[in-house]
């Protein structure tokens, strides 16, 4: 005979009774002590999951429920396992494989999977939704930080008409254009923005020492909007928000501070690899008409000197390019091979 | 358990009242496990399971919350969670997509949804006290619609008006209407906290705050001052190299999270001295609470369980919430008769769903994220 004590409330009111509950070796269970008798079926009475060392709790016919601490006593008198996540739980070994589960998932799925699903859901975005959103953009970077171009006629045209090659030549999958303009605080500076807009600055063109590195550049730039980087940035940066916030559970307190620290690294991750993509973008463009890749490599650390110097160290991991350096190296090393 | 110890009574012919303190039973170790297998179940069910993970934590941290011999329990249903997550996540993608694409769009769903903001408010407290029983009892909310528009909208748009003067009157007013209108069976609870108080810790607070952060950027001000002229150059005219911006980049970063720390400390001291006067001040019938939170130990434990986390890389997480909870708890205690505590009475509603007559409410969905 197996008997243990719990605490018994009849869910009317708040008084707690103190009951015995036994087993006798048939299948009735016998609830004693406190004004109360009752003998039930086994199977009337229906036990919660263990879950720690925290109480379990029995919930009798009629809206009775007893809590008691005594584990072992209640999974023998009710043939209960303690629940199927309770047994994952118990092992050490399969706390163990937990983490490392837990560690391999993220890894793959930050490293990869994300990456592969944005990529996807980015090709499958209808261009009018991304033309208003390019369209959006200018307007509000125009209104703010760009001026027209103060480029002479003559320049804009050669500008025009080496983006024009390089666009022809890239056999794209969707419409691009230029967009020239002055720009005190970008500086020397290129970027892309959804629907196919390519921004360069005066600073820029004028800093390029000849039609090859303006090419270079620009096929760099085109390389972002090929491989829709803008939307799979969007994409992946708020998928991970979400996930390391539905990960963590709550986003107010401690861990949401930590939370931000892991989310900002992935982020800085993904845009490194596609400066990485769009290099490689231009390289291949470059080699396939004749153009030496020295040349990108040249603009890129002229760029970086333009810029006051390179960052190094931990900073590079900071920042969104990798390090101009890095980049060099990688150019000219590939040219080399 | 600790033994409950008699307080003195003002009136000898009143039932002696007595000083039940809490505890928490649940230790580090113990969550740990169940916390990462929570989240390995999470990963490979693609967030299914993240609603049993919820109850599961939940139901750790409530079951092990003891006061006078008895535990809470949280006894929501993971497929409500479930239903009311993926409703939530709808929205939140349909919102994120239109202000990516058309944010016209994304500015009409934003004022349908703030009129909807306090409804949601009021449905995730009910949905979390309803789900919350001790001694066989719930509890309830019983706040309205158009008070949690008051306190939630109105109220909020006075505190940002009046350029945050009003937000502790603001705060003091959320208070009231969280434990006034909160039930423990059918007795309602009753709020005697004053907004004075809010002001006290806010203002006090705010100026400390302000001290330590002019204090740290005067420090720091000074040591440059002191490094550009012990290399004979001034500030604006220093040309950092490579390696100079790079050390720079990392001191502003760092500054930076001391700043974003420094600021989730001076919160959580302000949150224990408002818990500490809420409580004080809450009281169900007969029955009255107390908690006596410490400044510095919160302090103490808030910081270290930061470094904690970021030093074992998350791994920490577990033990920081555990060690909290236990402190938080160890300061708290309810005063009572003990013929008070059993004399509570179970809703008309929790009869009748205990009499096996359960009402499936369609919106019986936890809403909050």
């Amino acid at each position: 005979m197996t008997a243990f004590d719990a605490r018994y409330y009849d869910g009317v009111d708040s008084t707690a009774r103190s009951v015995r509950i036994s087993e006798d070796g048939s299948a009735c269970v016998r609830v004693l002590g406190d004004g109360i008798d009752r003998t039930l079926a086994r199977e009337a009475v229906r036990v919660s999951a263990r879950l720690g060392n925290s109480p379990r709790y029995l919930y009798l016919p009629g809206g009775v429920k007893c809590e008691t601490d005594a584990h072992a006593a209640v999974d023998t008198v009710f043939a209960h396992r303690g629940g199927l996540v309770h047994a994952l739980e118990r092992r050490w070994v399969l706390v163990a494989l937990a983490v490392v589960c837990t560690v391999g998932v993220l890894w793959a799925g930050f490293g990869y999977g994300l990456p592969v699903l944005a990529r996807h859901a980015a090709h499958a975005i209808p261009p009018a939704m991304e033309s208003t959103m390019g369209e959006q953009s200018l307007r509000a970077l125009d209104s703010r930080y760009l001026e027209p171009s103060r480029l002479t006629p003559q320049q804009r045209a050669r500008v025009h008409a080496a983006f024009e090659r390089v666009a022809a030549g890239a056999q794209l999958t969707t419409q691009v254009h230029l967009e020239l303009r002055h720009s005190e605080p970008f500086g020397p500076n290129a970027f892309a923005l959804p629907s196919g807009i390519v921004i360069v600055t005066d600073a820029m063109v004028e800093l390029a020492g000849n039609e090859q590195e303006i090419m270079a550049v620009l096929a760099h730039e085109i390389g972002h909007v090929q491989h829709r980087h803008i939307m799979r940035s969007i994409l992946q940066n708020s998928a991970v928000a979400l996930l390391v916030a539905t990960l963590l559970g709550d986003v107010t307190s401690v861990t949401g501070l930590a939370a931000s620290i892991p989310t900002f690294l992935v982020e800085q991750r993904y845009s490194r690899a596609f400066e990485y993509e769009a290099d490689a973008f231009a390289l291949e463009w470059m080699s396939a008409h004749g153009v030496a890749a020295a040349h990108l490599a040249s603009i890129l650390e002229r760029l970086a000197h333009e810029s006051g110097g390179d960052v190094e160290g931990f900073a590079q991991y900071l920042s969104t390019h990798p390090s101009m350096r890095e980049r060099v190296k990688a150019i000219r090393s590939g040219a080399g091979s | 358990m600790n033994a409950p110890t008699a307080v003195t009574s003002e009136l000898p012919q009143q039932p002696v009242r007595e000083r039940f303190d809490a505890e928490f039973s649940g230790n580090g170790a113990e969550y740990f496990r169940i916390w990462i297998v929570n989240i390995a179940l999470t990963l490979l069910t693609l967030g299914i399971y993240s609603a049993w993970a919820k109850v599961r934590n939940k139901q750790y941290f409530y079951g092990n919350t003891r006061l006078a011999g008895g535990s809470f329990e949280y006894t929501a249903s993971p497929i409500n969670i479930l239903k009311g997550r993926l409703i939530m996540f709808g929205i939140l993608i349909a919102y994120q997509l239109a202000a990516a694409f058309q944010p016209v769009l994304a500015l009409v769903l934003a004022l349908l949804i703030v009129p909807l903001v306090p409804w949601i408010v009021i449905k995730a407290i009910a949905f979390n006290l309803r789900y919350s029983s001790y001694r066989g009892l719930r509890f309830h909310f019983e706040g309205g619609y158009r008070e949690a528009f008051r306190v939630y909208l109105l109220w909020t748009l006075a505190a940002i008006v009046s350029l945050g003067l009003a937000y502790p009157y603001v705060a003091w007013r959320r208070k009231q209407f969280l434990v006034q209108r909160a039930r423990y069976g059918r007795s309602p609870f009753a709020f005697t906290g004053e907004a004075g108080w809010f002001y006290v810790v806010y203002v006090v607070g705010g100026i400390v705050y302000a001290g330590v952060i002019i204090a740290a950027m005067l420090l720091v001000g000074s040591a440059l001052m002191l490094a550009g002229m012990s290399t004979g150059t001034d500030l604006e005219s220093i040309d950092l190299d490579g390696a100079g911006k790079g050390i720079a980049i990392g001191v502003a970063l760092v500054l930076y999270a001391l700043l974003l720390l420094s600021f989730l400390v001076f919160n959580t001291a302000i949150q224990a001295l408002i818990a500490n006067h809420v409580w004080q001040h809450t009281a169900i019938g007969e029955v009255a609470f107390d908690l006596r939170l410490s400044v510095w130990r919160v302090i103490w434990i808030q910081s270290t369980n930061i470094v904690a986390i970021i030093a074992s890389l998350g791994l920490l997480i577990p033990w920081a919430k555990v060690r909290m909870a236990r402190y938080r708890l160890s300061c708290f205690a309810m005063i009572a008769a003990p013929a008070d505590l059993e004399s509570f009475v179970a809703s008309e509603r929790e009869r009748l769903s205990a009499t096996g007559a359960e009402m499936g409410d369609a919106l019986d969905l936890d809403l909050g994220l």
